[in-house]
């Protein structure tokens, strides 16, 4: 089953056109690497699958269409990690990751159990009382990742989830990522620089160039020696 | 052309503010009325809008007393008439002077303050994260800004009111010889309560207009340090010519 799949997008800022008539396609479980020269477009791509930035085209998740049934449906099925973790402040990690949970009304004693399941999963069981201030820059990037998963999103769009993270942190936050796919059927789209550690473990890797999404074929060193060219 | 360019950049950031000003009203009111705005976070921001201008209410409303204590006393004693001056130094603290400076505090303390956060927020992305969660950031982050100011506002003005006055009767008692007794009965008999009423409206809506300022400001500010720092910059100077243009309109309309 197609979980998400956009079609007909043109992006622009300005004059400059990033994306003209682009479409890309993922199956539920599936990984997309979304690589690309920094400022190609990348980030204005993501924020324009959930309706944050202006663009043609239509995006559906689950079949929820952007254009029929409006982008608050395809955002309460898509959960997003935006470059940086986007925390608020004042809020602890269990408020902050609770909050789509309790704007669903869901029972708090629910609220409680399932936040501090995928706290716990996510190394944060120590963390639940603090504020983001408190926390390592990889925590907050685990805690804003825990956020967007807990509503079991359909799809999961991440951009560049890993930069600036230590080597350690980066590999720990990949495996909870590719962990989030398996473990919960998730369609993952995640754009990065880093061709060789990431976008070798994605199933279908796009590369964002001249208003187009080329999709590759072949392995990391097929992309390598194709981007190069 | 760089003429034509030099009259018409501030035109179009005239109009820009305006409109985003308007645009923020109009959303504000629309989740109000759909009972979208949560409670917790407007009476918080009432809260630590109060405190966080107590320190300087106070100060501006002591300057305040001393203001009106000494432009009375100039008439009490040019005429000899004791009995008038607690009735001008209501007047003035309350009605006048006293709005006006809170006015320009709230602009400066809260209007940059909301600003600053908001233009803060967008700039690292908080504003895109919680609209990527399907947050309608209009009633959780702008509307109790807006609803907040105003109320605050009019609790700072009645605090300010009688510090000023408190303040303006020692002084007088101290420096000219105007007892206690004598201010607060000429208050007693010459002040009108529509006075009292009018300068708490006007800190309502200088509160008001400073808020729909900052939070338009914030809300549209560039990315980065610099997009911060121009829109606390641009919420001060706007709320400060917006509260100047409706503290000339209040009281000539009023007087007129």
């Amino acid at each position: 089953m197609t979980a998400l799949a956009a079609a007909g997008l043109v992006l622009r800022a300005g004059p400059r056109v990033f994306l003209d008539g682009a479409g890309l396609a993922l199956a539920a479980g599936e990984v997309g690497a979304l690589v690309g020269a920094a400022g190609c477009g990348k980030s204005l791509l993501v924020r324009a699958l959930c309706g944050l930035y202006p663009s043609e085209g239509e995006v559906r998740v689950n079949g929820v269409s952007s254009r029929a049934d409006g982008w608050e449906a395809v955002r309460a099925r898509t959960g997003v990690l935006l470059g940086a973790p986007g925390l608020l402040d004042d809020l602890t990690v269990l408020d902050n990751v609770a909050w789509r949970l309790r704007r669903q009304r869901l029972p708090e004693d629910q609220v409680r159990t399932r936040v501090g399941g995928l706290l716990d999963e996510f190394g944060l069981g120590d963390a639940v009382g603090k504020i983001p201030a408190e926390l390592s820059g990889g925590m907050q990037r685990r805690a804003a990742l825990a956020r967007a998963l807990v509503s079991q999103p359909a799809v999961l769009i991440l951009d560049d989830p890993t930069a600036g993270l230590d080597p350690v942190t980066t590999t720990g936050v990949v495996q909870l990522i590719l962990g989030a796919a398996r473990g919960r059927g998730a369609a993952v789209l995640w754009t990065t620089h880093d061709l060789a550690g990431v976008a070798a473990r994605a199933h279908r890797v796009w590369v964002m160039r001249g208003g187009r999404l080329d999709a590759l074929a072949g392995d990391a060193g097929g992309w390598a020696a194709e981007l190069a060219a | 052309m760089s003429a034509l360019a030099a009259v018409g950049r501030p035109v179009l950031v005239v109009t820009q503010v305006t409109g985003a000003m308007l645009l923020g009203a109009l959303r504000a009111a629309r989740a109000a009325l759909r009972f979208r705005v949560p409670l917790r976070e407007t009476v918080r921001q009432v809260e630590r809008s109060g405190l966080a201008c107590l320190p300087l209410t106070v100060f501006a409303s002591i300057s305040v007393g001393c203001i009106v204590a000494v432009q009375g006393m100039g008439y009490v004693r040019r005429y000899s008439a004791p009995e008038v001056y607690g009735w001008a130094a209501y007047f003035s603290a309350v009605r006048e002077v006293g709005p006006l400076l809170m006015g320009l505090a709230l602009s400066a303390r809260l209007g940059a303050l909301h600003a600053a956060e908001l233009a803060a927020m967008k700039a690292t992305d908080r504003v895109d994260a919680l609209r990527a969660l399907g947050v309608d950031v209009h009633a959780v982050l702008v509307a109790p800004r807006i609803l907040a100011m105003p109320l605050a506002a009019v609790l700072l003005m009645a605090w300010s009111d009688a510090v000023s006055l408190g303040s303006a009767t020692l002084f007088a008692w101290a420096f000219g010889d105007v007892t206690p007794w004598t201010t607060w009965g000429s208050i007693h008999k010459y002040s009108l309560w529509s006075d009292l009423l009018l300068g708490l409206a006007k800190a309502a809506m200088y509160g008001l207009f400073s808020a729909l300022a900052a939070t338009a400001i914030g809300m549209s500010a560039d990315a980065g340090a610099d997009g911060v720092g121009r829109a606390v910059m641009r919420a001060a100077v706007v709320s400060i010519v917006v509260i100047v243009v409706l503290n000339h309109a209040l009281t000539v309309g009023w007087a007129g």
